[in-house]
């Protein structure tokens, strides 16, 4: 029943929709049949020789001019369906609806039964002495005016609250999607332009190497504009992890060594974009300073424990120190991808290995990619 | 035959010392004199060789090159900044009429950026006042401290108190006590803003580290910090203390 209302002035004007509007319609007419039936098998019961399709006329014509008159509840319960603190309004519109109602709806059945009556055969339509007659229509036609707008109250309430939930829902769905996005994929302008650096001083010296590192950064490039989602299969991160280790290998020459092993067959399992990246960026961020002149050794490695993969990075530096371990801004972000993605199924551990050095490890559910 | 002006050239990555060393080969008026690939290896080549030049990179592992200045002794050489990307920085050295590259860079803007040094340079380091300007102006972080040989930069957020004893200013860390290279009054202004606050003649503490704090003699009150140690809260200071420390707390 309810479409989008339209606004003028001030007042909300509700458009009709056709199958509510149907449906009340046959609810009205199926009605006024019960009821026209009650009356005449009622009259029938008093003793009164009444013509069987009478009753039936009466009820048909006082609810199908219900029904025509119907807008008027509708309208005044869509401007006002609960008085909220502002009663004279709300009082001031029900009661001059409710009146209006209930003085048309007389008007249009009567109307009805003047003119079907002689094409029925009936002769002239008697409705009685209207003294007696009016009250009796009004006080059922305020009644059936106070329902139908207490119900229509009730129902736009009931939807009210189902749009809000329904919006709120959507808004959360988005917002995440959103936080993804941002934590996710983009390429940081710091590694952007220390790159095309590294490449600008490459160059001077071997041009196969600068032409592997154009490579490697189109790669890259290509990775961070893509536009995919947050979670990219493993085949994809490592591919791109080889892009990024030929950059620190040509920045940092002999100061750090990387190696990288992948048990086969999880090429398709879905992991957060970047992550392993983030871990060794993490991992030469902490370690390269701290110990001049050594050799930072890092290993990589995927496997599959169970039903959870498994990724891991190792190095040689100096661990996590301190009784907090300090989360910079790009474990922090790879936690709440974690979190976002996969809730408690995903898991980030920071600690030291036995012989010295720091370890993080990402868990997560095996999730292939369908694509 | 006047002597170049010795160069020290300090990025974490080899290539890019490379490519300045060769830029720097093509100018008579300069001499390489050493490279360093972090921040503890400057600051020692720093003492060591007494360049009048530092052309520095400022994002590198561990200590950035602002760090690295700040963590210098005076008198201060000659700096060339060099970044990647750096929003801050950027403002900071425009600000101040800093030279600054821009990574990558060409031979002839390197060159622009050598005869600008070099006038400076003939000229008796005109600039040294700006960079102490830049730098105080700097939003701190992190404080670098001396630990065995190696410099590090300690998290504001470790630090729970800082000493003077006589000459001798120590932070104190719930990593341990690291001595300073800045008076009390230096750090007292650099570290107001991020919740330390004066509280003797000789102690700034973190408002964070307060525990709580008792009454002791002469009107004088003592704080009792987080890791246990106790530190006087002079007269003087009371009055802004509490107000600060209040607002911390509640």
């Amino acid at each position: 029943m309810a479409a989008k209302p339209h606004s003028t002035h001030g007042w909300q004007w509700p458009g009709y929709r056709f199958w509510p509007t149907l449906l009340i319609f046959g609810l009205l007419m199926a009605n006024g049949l019960w009821q026209g039936n009650t009356a005449y098998l009622s009259l029938r019961g008093d003793g009164s020789t009444v013509v069987w399709g009478k009753p039936f006329l009466w009820e048909l014509t006082a609810h199908f001019a219900g029904f025509l008159c119907g807008y008027i509840p509708y309208f005044a319960t869509t401007n006002a369906p609960r008085p909220r603190g502002r009663w004279g309004r709300f009082l001031l519109i029900h009661v001059s609806a409710g009146a209006l109602f209930a003085v048309l709806v007389p008007f249009l059945f009567l109307g009805m039964r003047c003119a079907l009556y002689p094409l029925l055969g009936w002769g002239r339509y008697h409705y009685g002495p209207l003294a007696l007659r009016l009250p009796m229509e009004w006080q059922k036609l305020l009644l059936a005016y106070a329902i139908v707008c207490t119900g229509l109250a009730f129902l736009f309430q009931f939807r009210d609250h189902r749009d809000k939930e329904r919006r709120e829902a959507e808004l959360q769905v988005r917002l995440r999607e959103v936080r993804l996005q941002a934590l996710s994929s983009q390429l940081d302008p710091h590694f952007l332009f220390n790159a095309l650096n590294t490449i600008s001083s490459v160059m001077y010296e071997n041009l196969d190497h600068t032409d592997r590192l154009l490579a490697s950064l189109g790669q890259m490039l290509r990775d961070g504009l893509d536009g995919g989602g947050a979670f990219w299969p493993l085949a994809r991160e490592l591919a791109h992890l080889e892009a990024f280790l030929d950059f620190t290998r040509a920045r940092f020459g002999e100061r750090m060594q990387a190696t990288l092993r992948a048990e086969p067959g999880l090429d398709t399992t879905l992991v957060p974009r970047f992550c392993l990246q983030r871990l060794v960026e993490n991992a030469l961020k902490h370690n390269l300073d701290v110990r001049p002149g050594a050799v930072l050794g890092i290993r990589i490695e995927a496997e599959r424990t169970g039903d959870r993969l498994r990724m891991a990075v190792l190095d040689n530096g100096v661990g996590f120190r301190g009784p907090v371990v300090e989360e910079g801004v790009g474990l922090g972000n790879l936690r709440e991808i974690l979190v976002l993605g996969y809730g408690a199924e995903g898991r980030l551990e920071l600690g030291n290995r036995p012989g010295g050095g720091g370890r993080v490890v990402i868990e997560l559910p095996m999730e292939a990619s369908h694509g | 035959m006047v002597e170049p002006f010795r160069v020290l050239i300090i990025d974490d990555e080899a290539p890019a010392r490379a490519k300045i060393r060769r830029f720097l080969a093509a100018d008579g008026r300069f001499a390489a004199a050493g490279e360093a690939a972090d921040g503890t290896e400057a600051l020692t080549l720093v003492q060591r060789l007494r360049p009048e030049l530092l052309l520095l990179d400022i994002q590198m592992p561990g200590l950035t090159g602002f760090e690295v200045v700040e963590a210098m002794e005076e008198p201060r050489p000659q700096v060339v900044f060099a970044t990647a990307y750096d929003q801050f920085a950027l403002q900071a050295f425009e600000a101040h009429a800093l030279d600054y590259l821009l990574k990558p860079f060409d031979q002839s803007r390197f060159a622009r950026a050598l005869d600008r040094a070099w006038a400076q340079l003939q000229a008796g380091r005109p600039s040294a006042s700006r960079l102490q300007a830049m730098l105080a102006q700097r939003p701190l972080d992190r404080l670098v401290v001396k630990q065995d040989d190696c410099w590090i930069p300690l998290p504001l957020r470790h630090i729970l108190r800082i000493s003077a004893n006589g000459k001798q200013v120590l932070i104190h860390s719930d990593q341990g006590a690291f001595p300073a290279n800045w008076t009390l009054q230096e750090l007292e202004a650099r570290l107001q803003r991020q919740g330390f606050a004066r509280v003797h003649r000789s102690e700034i503490v973190a408002l964070e580290a307060v525990a709580r704090m008792e009454p002791w003699d002469h009107s004088d009150a003592l704080l009792i910090l987080k890791d246990g140690s106790h530190v006087v809260l002079s007269r003087t200071y009371q009055r802004p203390f509490l107000e600060r420390w209040g607002g911390c707390r509640s």
